[in-house]
């Protein structure tokens, strides 16, 4: 549990880095020119970085797939960023000097280009809706390269699920990754999740119960009463998920080991794990177990499926019988040995002794392997039709010893 | 138990302002915070509130940390201590917790005799973080800092100014609550097959 990661987007190192101020320079004030060049520097130093970061996401997008419609958005996109970056660093920096004037006169300016820009790459997108996941990739690189420098402009919105893979009835968070981020009553939202359901919170939960890909968009209202939107093609791949069940019957005989049939109900699983109360584990699909005692048995069944996605299943069984020793009422000492079938199958150390009818101990053992061989202490074989009392002291695992007689013949 | 020179070298980078360092130190140890967040709160939105809210107060007061205990140790206190804060003002905003508890134990059910081992049943991480997520911030709390932070009741009852009998009796419930919301895929033993013989 210690040691258990969660996953942390690239976005939110971005986004702490906006809040700690690391590799904004003091000295802007003193050198403007030297200031705005390093800056450019900087910015330009920085989307290389977060390109290659966002690379390793975009991965994932296959080659022919760079080659299509989308290459057109992503250089567009790429051009309209130097601009940002190059304008918005010198807005933010005049603001530690002179905060209000030049905020007033050139943030609006910055703010509305940098709308018409969104808005078009949306729409083109939308357009384009279908092409492929690349889109989504190349998008939130657009928006997370202009994310950390630039004061946010109020119309430009992006968002993310908290997971592109999961199983079907997995809850999945979709959360605005740009855009005004406190909260406002006069704003509203509209999610569409693609699958039929809409939810008009900020950053709402939901959870796929179907199998399939996914297509969001969401809709701001703004304070102005503007719309925008903001539509991302696959963006969530939902997997079905198994569904863990099994019944079970006793099929043991009177006098036998309680014995449990499980049969196995579950679906769209590929691999199975059972436990039991015991600690043993199979990875049969359906096993036949044999329990020991009267007591209440849980049995648990965890299946997987091809996509990883898991589901359990736990039952308790009752066994109302008593340990059974399955001891033999009759053997023969040429062909066999007296040994209880019990005894064999247990886990637990034991000493067993047999009597003759005038209460004298014939015999002694304490292993599985030596049972008795029908031999007498006189060593002659005990003869046919003589019968024989056994006392067996089992000790259980609590340290509970368990008593056990009953009686055996001899047969030709 | 002194750091590695690698992870000194990163801190003194970041006391340098590089941001590099900052980066590189974020990246080591956000996954593992992340996962001590979220079962602080009631979802990754929170746990993200309070994870950069800690990364803030981490790379602000850097110069506090002497190196000679375990970095991730001290990162892990800074988010620690957030969350008892978060939890104080949580308080102060709704007096009647600690109150009004019952209204959320769960009524009925599978008796406490059920005597399933957790080890037994191989409970995930995630699964432990999502059943705590659904308890109350107070049963939350108390559960937290005796189970992972290995407070004493004493020093729970010190931090989140509550008596002594209220985090003991916190603790039990979340315990119970955990554990019932953990066990669900079970059946409950009603449906008796027996084995007659």
């Amino acid at each position: 549990m210690d040691s258990h990661e969660m996953p942390v987007r690239h976005g939110d190192w971005l986004d702490l880095e906006s809040k700690i101020g690391v590799g904004k320079s003091d000295k802007t004030s003193w050198l403007v020119a030297a200031v705005a060049s390093a800056l450019v520097i900087a910015a330009s130093g920085f989307m290389t970085y977060n390109y290659v970061f966002k690379g390793s996401i975009a991965l994932k997008a296959s080659s022919e797939e760079r080659f299509n419609n989308n290459t057109g958005i992503t250089s567009i996109v790429n051009q309209s960023n130097p601009l940002d970056s190059e304008t918005n660093p010198d807005v933010t920096t005049a603001q530690n000097s002179d905060p209000r004037s030049t905020d007033s006169k050139n943030s609006p300016s910055v703010n509305s280009l940098n709308n018409n820009n969104t808005v078009s790459i949306d729409s083109v997108r939308s357009l384009n809706s279908g092409t492929s996941t690349s889109s989504t990739n190349s998008n939130s690189n657009s928006t997370q390269n202009t994310l950390p420098t630039k004061p946010k402009s109020e119309n430009s919105y992006d968002f993310a699920p908290s997971l592109t893979n999961a199983c079907a009835g997995t809850d999945v968070e979709f959360v605005l990754t740009d855009g005004p981020t406190e909260a406002s009553n006069k704003r509203s939202y509209l999610w569409n999740f693609g699958d039929g359901n809409f939810s008009a919170e900020q950053n709402p939960r939901h959870t796929y119960t179907k199998p399939g890909v996914y297509d969001i968009s969401l809709s701001i209202t703004s304070e102005k009463g503007q719309i925008s939107t903001v539509m991302h093609d696959d963006v969530v791949t939902i997997n079905p998920a198994p569904q863990a069940d099994f019944e079970y019957e006793f099929v043991n005989g009177p006098d036998q080991t309680p014995t449990l049939k499980i049969v196995n109900t579950s679906n769209n699983a590929s691999s199975f794990e059972w436990k039991f109360s015991d600690g043993t584990t199979s990875k049969q699909i359906s096993p036949i177990i044999s329990l020991e005692d009267k007591a209440t048995e849980l049995i648990a069944l965890n299946v997987v499926n091809e996509f990883g996605c898991s589901s359990k299943k736990g039952k308790h069984v009752y066994v109302n019988t008593s340990y059974n020793i399955n001891a033999q009422k009759a053997f023969n000492p040429i062909k066999e040995t007296f040994m209880p079938e019990g005894l064999i199958k247990s886990k637990f150390s034991f000493k067993m002794r047999l009597y003759n009818e005038a209460g004298q101990k014939v015999y002694e053992t304490s292993s599985k392997s030596k049972g008795w061989d029908g031999k007498l202490p006189d060593g002659t074989v005990a003869p046919v039709g003589t019968g024989y009392t056994w006392i067996i002291i089992m000790e259980t695992e609590d340290g509970e010893e368990k008593y056990f007689n009953g009686s055996v013949s001899i047969t030709p | 138990m002194a750091e590695s020179k690698q992870l000194l070298a990163l801190i003194d980078g970041c006391l340098k302002g590089d941001r590099r360092s900052h980066q590189a130190v974020y990246k080591l140890y956000a996954g593992k915070m992340k996962s001590i967040c979220m079962r602080y709160t009631r979802d990754s939105d929170q746990a993200m509130d309070v994870l950069q809210e800690g990364f803030v107060k981490v790379f602000q007061n850097l110069d506090r940390y002497t190196g000679n205990g375990s970095f991730e140790g001290w990162i892990r206190r800074i988010m620690v201590n957030l969350s008892i804060d978060r939890f104080r003002k949580l308080k102060n905003d709704f007096l009647l917790l600690g109150e009004n508890q019952s209204l959320e134990d769960w009524e009925g059910g599978i008796e406490e005799e059920d005597e399933v081992e957790e080890a037994f049943l191989d409970i995930r991480p995630e699964e432990i973080i999502e059943a705590m997520q659904q308890l109350s911030p107070a049963y939350r709390t108390v559960f937290n800092l005796y189970v992972f932070e290995e407070y004493t009741h004493q020093d729970i009852a010190d931090s989140l100014g509550i008596s002594v009998g209220t985090s003991k009796s916190n603790y039990a419930k979340a315990r119970k609550n955990i554990k019932r919301i953990l066990l669900k895929y079970i059946d409950k033993p009603n449906e008796q097959k027996f084995n007659t013989i």
